[in-house]
């Protein structure tokens, strides 16, 4: 079987494996598209010359930041293709064995990420085309003018630069799978799913001592910024943001030990049905992922705060200077943007850490099924692991969050009266597409690794 | 005195039309409380495929097994839940201890799928683990604990909740001996003074020597039975021997 045909068949027979890699590259690259192609849409609307430079100035800013959404994109499909490859040690390993050498392995890598590289680029491309006409009308509606007639807007340098930019992380995924076999032994990947995982768990006492720490920490970087407002200087800001990434980063390094000792005292929570194996999960889980969902709530913040806060600014900004359009639509634009790639980069980093263990999970379902636990027992219990898993990081984000919305709010009431609690709706709509999207697809294939006895 | 398990006319067949294999075919036999009974057989004899049966991960194609009288072939899937978790108690190879909990856990968890009631959990476990000796690796994760002690909080997972038939299978294969005598001893110790009945799948014919009786399976069929009767272990190891030897010499 020549190699690339080995790879589509790994891709075709592996796509549930793909599926949350697949749908994240896909949306990372429409969204790309869509915020570059804004210079294009220029061409449907009636602007005035005028207009038309504030439009491109805010192209301009985009593609700026573009720069720097397309490094958080390449982290995360890095990160995405880290743990599949993770989970296809023992699979490499007895290509290995069956005498194939690494360079062949490596071979059939690359064609595996050059087919799922295309088909996502080429299928993000498409959605990303459909999208850019929302935001064409959009566009439309903030600078106030109509639409000079319906045609299909096509960016060809938004197009060019998401394949350029796009190309590049798979290359970079390409060099780091290769790196990655090269220093592999055979006899780790062997025995890779054989492996059992060691974790650490801080001691109780410590946990407590950390978590009250960590809770001081966020509560007065909380006082700082409320009491001194972010309008006088830079430095509250400063302070409470240090204050704040510290508490969130001890909160979860802190939290399950503690969680699981309080829980361990209810008798009555703790010795019902597989409360136990669920909360042993959970601590495992959140001890080894404690950075990521660190990083996790951090995103969060940064996209709920910049939607809420973004539009609301926007909007009234609007309600003084109605002529500022272009001030307007970048302020909207930026942050919707970093918004929703944080969110997506968010929910899919939760996803993938809980879909890498499915494997590991299989084995403790067969094992909790011989021990008596009925279908509903099992599918309850990976429920309330994964809502908890992607709960806790949204819930202190959104704490967070509120404290920004508040200070903002300050100066936006100044400026103007505006309603924010409009700009959090559609903060809520976009995380319950976003994150609830991916929490369902996470549920829902974690419980087919349940029905495969 | 009433047989806690019956086993008629087993019979078990792998395949479709064109491509059948027999892996059992009318094993019968019985079982009585307090009994420790040994199944030994060549691989491919049909022993792991008569344990899978008994424990309901396999369904039987003909025959019946009455466990305290019911017929557990007929069970629906959530009665085999039930089943699973108040008459059968598992003890495996790779002991099978969920590396997420402390042995304490591990233990506990048996009962709680059982729907115990919360409060008797924490003396049951506790008293379970000072029969067993393991009192003091209770707060462990599995990696922290040595083969022999995994195995031992194994059997004290699948003796808690009492049940009716206690299923083992080569639960000395991956311990060193000296681990594997002290938990053949406690497994002797739990049929003595805890009344269980042990059925335990081996190919190893010290480890089968512990046992009160054995059952010899070839070609999916019952080939002779030996009792121990009031002979020693060491007589009986012999005899064992001798078995094999007729039986055809190679087991594994």
């Amino acid at each position: 079987m020549s190699t690339f045909a080995l790879a589509f068949r790994n891709v075709r027979k592996s796509y549930r494996d793909y599926a949350v890699y697949f749908l994240t590259i896909l949306i990372g690259v429409a969204m790309f598209y869509v915020f570059n192609s804004l210079g294009s849409s220029a061409a449907m609307l009636k602007l005035s010359k005028n207009e038309e430079a504030m439009l491109m100035g805010v192209n301009e800013i985009m593609s700026y930041l573009s720069v720097f959404i397309s490094m958080i994109l390449a982290f995360l499909i890095l990160y995405a293709n880290a743990f599949l490859i993770r989970r296809r040690k023992k699979e490499l390993g007895i290509y290995m064995l069956l005498g194939m050498k690494k360079q062949e392995i490596s071979c059939i890598l690359v064609c595996e990420t050059a087919i799922v590289g295309v088909i996502s680029l080429v299928v993000g491309l498409a959605l990303g085309i459909l999208l850019s006409q929302e935001l064409a009308l959009l566009t439309a509606k903030l600078f106030k003018v109509s639409i000079a007639g319906f045609s299909l807007v096509f960016s060809t340098p938004a197009m060019w630069k998401s394949i350029m930019y796009f190309g590049i992380t798979f290359v970079l995924v390409m060099l780091f799978n290769a790196s990655n076999l090269g220093r592999q032994s055979l006899v780790d990947m062997i025995y890779a799913d054989k492996k059992s995982s060691t974790f650490h768990t801080p001691c109780v006492g410590i946990s407590a001592l950390l978590f009250i720490v960590s809770i001081i920490l966020i509560g007065s970087g909380y006082a700082v910024i409320i009491k001194n407002g972010i309008i006088d200087s830079n430095r509250p800001l400063l302070i409470a943001i240090v204050l704040g990434t510290i508490g969130t980063f001890l909160f979860f390094y802190s939290f399950s030990g503690l969680f699981l000792k309080l829980v361990r005292n209810m008798q009555n929570i703790y010795f019902k049905g597989l409360n136990i194996f669920t909360l042993g999960q959970l601590n495992n889980q959140i001890n080894t992922e404690h950075i990521s969902m660190s990083f996790v709530c951090l995103m969060m913040f940064l996209a709920i705060s910049a939607i809420s806060t973004g539009s609301a600014v926007s909007k009234s900004i609007s309600h003084n200077y109605a002529n500022e359009s272009g001030t307007i639509a970048g302020v909207t634009y930026v942050s919707l943007y970093i918004g929703i790639v944080f969110i997506l980069t968010s929910a899919s980093v939760l996803a993938i850490s809980q879909l890498s263990r499915s494997s590991d999970n299989r084995y403790r379902y067969a094992l909790l099924s011989k021990l008596g636990a009925d279908y509903n027992m099992l599918s309850g219990s990976l429920l309330k692991q994964i809502s908890f898993y992607f709960a806790l990081p949204l819930v202190l984000s959104i704490i967070h969050s509120i404290v920004a919305i508040i200070v903002v709010s300050k100066i936006v009431y100044m400026i103007g009266d505006v309603n924010i609690l409009a700009s959090c709706l559609v903060t809520v709509v976009i995380i319950a597409v976003i994150y609830g999207g991916y929490f369902l697809m996470t549920y829902l294939s974690a419980k087919r690794v349940l029905m495969q006895k | 005195m009433q047989p806690i398990m019956q086993v008629k006319n087993l019979e078990k067949i792998y395949g479709n039309r064109g491509n059948i294999t027999k892996a059992l075919s009318g094993v019968s036999f019985e079982v009585f409380p307090g009994e420790y009974v040994g199944v030994m057989g060549a691989s491919g004899s049909g022993k792991t495929t008569l344990l899978n049966c008994v424990s309901t991960i396999d369904r039987a194609t003909a025959g019946q097994i009455l466990i305290e009288g019911s017929d557990i072939t007929k069970l629906n899937s959530s009665e085999v839940a039930d089943f699973r978790c108040h008459k059968l108690g598992f003890i495996f190879q790779d002991y099978n201890l969920l590396d997420t909990l402390t042995a304490y856990e591990n233990i506990a968890l048996a009962l709680t799928i059982a729907k115990t009631d919360p409060g008797k959990v924490d003396g049951k476990v506790k008293a379970i683990a000072e029969k067993l000796g393991i009192t003091e690796v209770l707060a462990k994760y599995p990696v922290q604990m040595s083969g022999g002690q995994k195995q031992r909080v194994a059997s004290a997972r699948a003796i808690v909740t009492d049940p009716a038939l206690i299923l083992a299978d080569e639960p000395t294969g991956a311990l060193d001996s000296k681990s594997a005598r002290a938990l053949l001893e406690s497994f002797r110790k739990m049929v003595q003074d805890l009344k269980s009945t042990i059925l335990m799948v081996t190919h190893d014919p010290f480890s089968a020597s512990y046992c009160d009786r054995i059952l010899f399976i070839r070609d999916g069929k019952l080939f002779t039975e030996l009792h121990r009767g009031e002979e020693d272990r060491k007589g009986f190891f012999d005899k064992i021997i001798e078995v094999m030897a007729v039986l055809g010499g190679e087991t594994e």
